[in-house]
């Protein structure tokens, strides 16, 4: 009898993914699929595409052909598809298009759906994702976590979490080279610090030198991983009052400096700092020679916050002899087109410098207008990157280690939650359409009251974990870093 | 026997009505909070999110059960019955270690139990931990002394501790009791408390707690642990039969019943915080929108407090009657009609202070509130606050973020319908339908404007330019400057606007007209086109007279004037609350 109903049960359960279409209408759209993953460029080693459709179907029959092989699968309203056949799928169809034919069954009617197309990249994205996951509050936090993601499967983990240290602010974890072996986040508060995660231990830097303005703040890590630049800032929050606009977050003083971590030292340079200009966002080029970053001249602030724009700048830095250079070159005079260019970042392999252009400013989260643009740095070219951006904010982006993925957070979707995208540039330099990082159940976005910040990739895991990051707090004395001049 | 059992049943009985009558007629808007702080998603994702934290199924079912104080009636009679049972399962604990009726002992615990629910941090969740943590005790009570059974105990601190976080606790010293009471297994029960010290401290890592969360989770303090360490302590007591045979005597059970008197009235007295009950009165109404209600509290009450206040002056606001009856409240400069929100800021003027800036019409700081109102929950989640967010991307003609917010809500249980609604207005075809809509998407800025947060003033400046029809916003602004007394400031804003805007100049506004105006030293002329009623004059003209006769004396000017702008002119200073 316990048999019989534990079949009967069974049967039920199997019952709902079993039901095959009959009497089908054929639609000319594509299916409202969430998230959007119509027509998409994705890396062979991505997670499966879990989805859903908007319009509430009750029954669902997703079919995926590819040159090679097919899949078929049946679900209710969510699609999730089984880790070891996606694999097998993606692998076999590598740098080969997938078509998807959606049929659905919405009100007790059957419809297929226009099909939509995922193409499998050659190049494959690096492995592991971290980012902040933090309530949109504008300037203001209560949890923080920062979190690492292995995007070939599902697999997620803490290694920062505020509640382990007094609810201290934690700014974005950044790596260097994407190595796991090789990064920095800032933990602010009492027993706060720079974390340097490097060579096997985590250190905690007291970046506040002498006459500095600031500890440090955006930063990047030369390639020797031997230096880092920082960008130090007294940083303002004001709001908005008209309809979309929301925050607006500018510099009232800001400059540069370089932190050599063999020898705790802090390398400045009037060039950069002492400067009435603002500078910000510096990154190391690809090869370490120069520093590329944002400056602006200031205007009278908060009143002209409207004419604060930022150019895309460079100045040379010597490594061996850990010099800053004497000359400030524009690479993009942003101001002159009207715009202001923000979080410029160089791709590994030095061909592209890839950047944030807002219509002025220096905080784009909050900017609708903020699209991520891509320069060409062997050919001078620029693209708008059309097919990438969106009517929302578009920014903080990372590139993977092979330069052919950058991940990016984008407010897309509702104009207040940021989440990571990930978009392919193929050998030839061209952009595709970004998807957004699938999750095990894709409703959890819809659910999710978090935006996903400055998402950076990484080649491996990384060698820490929260109570690692607590016991760091707790236990590790800050070291000194000595300004020189 | 039968006698016990109707004694038990009248006991229990009386405890559901009193329990009932007490937070329904006394207590009820706490128990209102609790549902509004919290935002319950019935989705399989959201449940799973559960167990990355310990005491899963007591939060779970909690949080799933504290929906329904949304509901009239629905609060009370749900703790109730919880309690109730809880009452229940230590009559049965008691009985079990025992093997007698105790059933009027049993209510200690309950009864501190139901104290500690006078706090806003203390939920079902912290009840349903006890709670399991009592029934699992008592299924292993049925469980024969083996080593299986000591097995079976053993292996399940660790579960009880995902399960029902504190219940391990009850668990482990009941356990602890019973093998003092049956004098065997106490190798078994020094094990339990080792492991049961041993396990929070295991967990932490991967539950990412400290360790005082980890200790008492989902409690935040150490209070939440006194019901089952007074049963605890009970059953101690009890074990010796002089007191259980005392305690089995008409006396002993009229001492007990003033015990259980005592204590439910001394903690009463001492924890159920009945300002913050009439403040979460004011606010749950102005939530529910019966202004008329909030306006009758808040002039029953008339509470010296700022947040009280600040539902006062919306309370007259709504009604049209902010320039009217200003000063008929307890008014700390403009901090009641914006609460600050700072670092220092408590977690409910936090969640109340987008109320105002909504109002008024300024959309951005309406939702910078509410985001905070929401991060700052322990929960970090809030079904009210996911409406209003959801209103305010509406009235911002903002569809998908609108949609964010009503696609969370149609996942709950009792706000899907407002979901449903609201979306209707969505996607209506013209807003003129909804009047309310209307107006508040005329009232918003028409022009940008970068400010601080607590910058009011700017606020509300730019947003009668923006509209000088929006009343609302100019008589927060009239007001902000007359609180702060701002004169010269609030004489040329009424002279830009509100000079137009009230035909029959509001009371208070005329008071400070007249400040102004005598401070100008204006002609009768230029007097008489402000339209003051006479007997406002008359009477400034008396308040100056005995003003100048008492020497600048606020005390003989109490009685007579001590309701009037004048007199808040003259005296009123602010001292820290």
């Amino acid at each position: 009898m316990k048999k019989i109903y534990l079949y009967s049960m069974c049967c039920l359960l199997l019952l709902g993914s079993c039901i095959r279409p009959a009497d089908v209408e054929v639609s000319p759209e594509l299916p409202p699929v969430y998230p959007d993953y119509t027509d998409i460029t994705i890396p062979p080693n991505i997670a499966p595409l879990h989805f859903m459709l908007r319009n509430d179907p009750d029954a669902m029959e997703v079919t995926i052909k590819g040159k090679v092989t097919d899949m078929t699968v049946r679900a209710d309203r969510r699609v999730r598809f089984s880790a070891k056949k996606w694999r097998s799928l993606l692998e076999a169809e590598k740098g080969n298009p997938l078509t998807v034919q959606v049929t659905a069954r919405v009100d007790g009617q059957w419809i297929r759906y226009a099909p939509f197309y995922w193409h499998i990249a050659p190049d494959e994205v690096d492995p592991y994702l971290s980012y902040r996951l933090i309530e949109p509050g504008y300037e203001v936090w209560n949890q923080i976590q920062l979190r690492e993601r292995h995007v070939e499967s599902f697999t997620e983990w803490v290694i920062a979490d505020n509640n382990l240290t007094e609810r201290s602010c934690m700014n974005c974890h950044v790596y260097g080279n994407q190595d796991p072996d090789l990064s920095f986040f800032h933990i602010r508060g009492g027993k706060g610090g720079t974390v340097l995660n490097r060579n096997g231990s985590l250190r905690k830097l007291n970046t506040l030198g002498e006459g500095m303005i600031s500890t440090a703040v955006y930063g990047s890590f030369h390639p020797s991983g031997r230096y880092a630049v920082f960008s130090t800032n007294i940083i303002i929050p004001e709001f908005h009052a008209f309809r979309g606009e929301k925050l607006e977050v500018y510099d009232t003083v800001s400059d540069l400096i370089i932190l050599d971590l063999d020898e705790n030292r802090i390398l400045t340079s009037p060039w950069v700092t002492e400067t009435d200009a603002l500078e910000t966002f510096p990154v190391f080029s690809a090869d370490g020679r120069f520093v590329y970053f944002c400056r602006a001249e200031p205007p009278a602030l908060p009143d002209s916050i409207s004419s604060l724009r930022y150019d895309l700048c460079r100045i040379a830095f010597d490594a061996s002899a850990g010099e800053w250079g004497d000359r400030i070159d524009t690479v993009y005079a942003a101001q002159e087109h009207g715009k202001s260019v923000c979080h410029p970042k160089t791709s590994p392999d030095g061909r592209f410098l890839s950047f944030t252009v807002a219509d002025y400013g220096t905080f784009p989260i909050w900017h609708r207008e903020t699209d991520l643009h891509l320069m060409d740095l062997q050919t001078g070219e620029m693209d708008p990157l059309e097919i990438v951006n969106s009517d929302q904010s578009d920014t903080y982006h990372s590139w993977s280690s092979n330069s052919r993925w950058f991940v990016f957070a984008s407010k897309r979707e509702d104009g207040l939650y940021g989440k990571p995208y990930f978009c392919y540039v193929d050998s030839t330099g061209k952009a595709h359409k970004p998807f957004v990082l699938p999750q095990r159940d894709p409703a959890i976005y819809d659910d999710l009251l978090k935006s996903f910040n400055i998402p950076e990739l990484s080649t491996g895991s990384l060698p820490f974990h929260a109570m690692d990051i607590e016991h760091w707090y707790n236990h590790t004395e800050a070291e000194p870093m000595k300004r020189i001049r | 026997m039968k006698g016990e059992v109707g004694f038990r049943v009248l006991a229990g009985g009386i405890f559901l009505i009193a329990c009932i009558v007490f937070f329904q007629y006394f207590y009820p808007y706490h128990l209102f909070l609790k549902e509004q702080i919290r935002l319950f998603l019935l989705t399989p994702g959201y449940i799973l999110s559960y167990f990355t934290k310990p005491a899963s199924l007591a939060c779970l079912t909690g949080d799933f059960l504290t929906q329904f104080n949304y509901l009239r009636w629905g609060g009370p009679v749900l703790l109730a019955v919880v309690l109730w049972v809880e009452w229940l399962l230590c009559t049965a604990v008691i009985r079990s270690l025992t093997k007698e009726h105790f059933s009027l002992v049993a209510f200690f615990p309950v009864v501190v139990e139901w104290i500690l629910h006078y706090q806003i941090n203390y939920a079902l969740p912290d009840t349903f931990s006890t709670v399991y943590g009592l029934l699992f005790f008592l299924c292993y009570t049925r469980l024969h002394a083996s080593v299986k059974k000591y097995l079976i105990g053993f292996f399940s601190i660790p579960l009880l501790y995902v399960l029902t976080g504190t219940g391990m606790w009850v668990f482990v010293w009941l356990a602890f009791l019973e093998c003092l009471y049956r004098r065997s297994g106490w190798l078994y029960s020094i094990v339990y408390l080792l492991v049961a010290v041993v396990v929070p401290w295991l967990f932490r890592s991967f539950y990412l707690l400290t360790d005082k969360q980890a200790l008492l989770y989902p409690a935040t303090d150490l209070p939440a642990l006194v019901p089952a360490l007074l049963l605890a302590g009970m059953l101690f007591l009890l074990f010796s039969r002089s007191i259980w045979y005392r305690l089995t005597t008409l006396a002993g059970r009229g001492v007990v019943l003033a015990g259980l008197l005592g204590l439910l009235g001394g903690g009463t007295y001492a924890r159920a915080n009945f300002t913050r009950e009439k403040l979460l009165g004011l606010d749950s109404e102005a939530y529910f929108g019966n202004w008329e209600r909030v306006y009758r509290m808040a002039t029953d009450y008339q509470l010296s407090y700022a947040p009280a206040t600040y539902y006062a002056n919306l309370a007259l606001s709504y009604r049209g009657e902010l320039g009217e009856k200003l000063m008929d409240y307890y008014q700390p400069a403009s901090y009641g009609l914006f609460l600050t929100v700072g670092p220092e800021s408590p977690v409910l003027h936090i969640f109340f202070s987008n109320e105002a800036f909504f109002h008024v019409g300024d959309m951005n700081m309406a939702q910078h509130s509410a985001m905070l109102g929401m991060i700052f929950l322990p929960s970090a989640r809030s079904s009210r606050m996911a409406k209003r967010l959801a209103e305010i991307n509406l009235i911002n003609e903002d569809i998908p973020a609108t949609e964010k917010y009503l696609r969370m809500l149609d996942k709950t249980l009792f706000h899907r319908k407002w979901a449903a609604g609201t979306r209707r207005m969505l996607y209506a075809d013209g807003p003129e339908t909804h009047l309310w809509l209307q107006v508040k998407r005329d009232q918003r800025f028409t022009s940008d404007l970068l400010r601080k947060g607590n910058d009011y003033e700017a606020s509300l400046k730019k947003l009668v330019e923006s509209n000088p029809q929006n009343k609302v916003a100019l008589n927060y602004l009239l007001s902000y400057y007359l609180l702060n007394k701002q004169i010269h400031a609030f004489g040329e804003v009424y002279d830009l606007y509100g000079k137009e805007a009230f035909p029959i100049v509001p009371r208070v506004y005329g008071e400070g007209l007249l400040v102004w105006l005598a401070g100008k030293k204006v002609s009768e002329e230029v007097l008489g086109s402000y339209r003051i009623p006479t007997n406002v004059i008359s009477e400034f003209i008396d308040y100056t007279r005995l003003y100048e006769a008492h020497d600048g004396k606020g005390a003989p000017l109490q009685e007579s004037y001590g309701r009037s702008y004048w007199f808040y002119y003259h005296f009123a200073q602010w001292i820290n609350e």
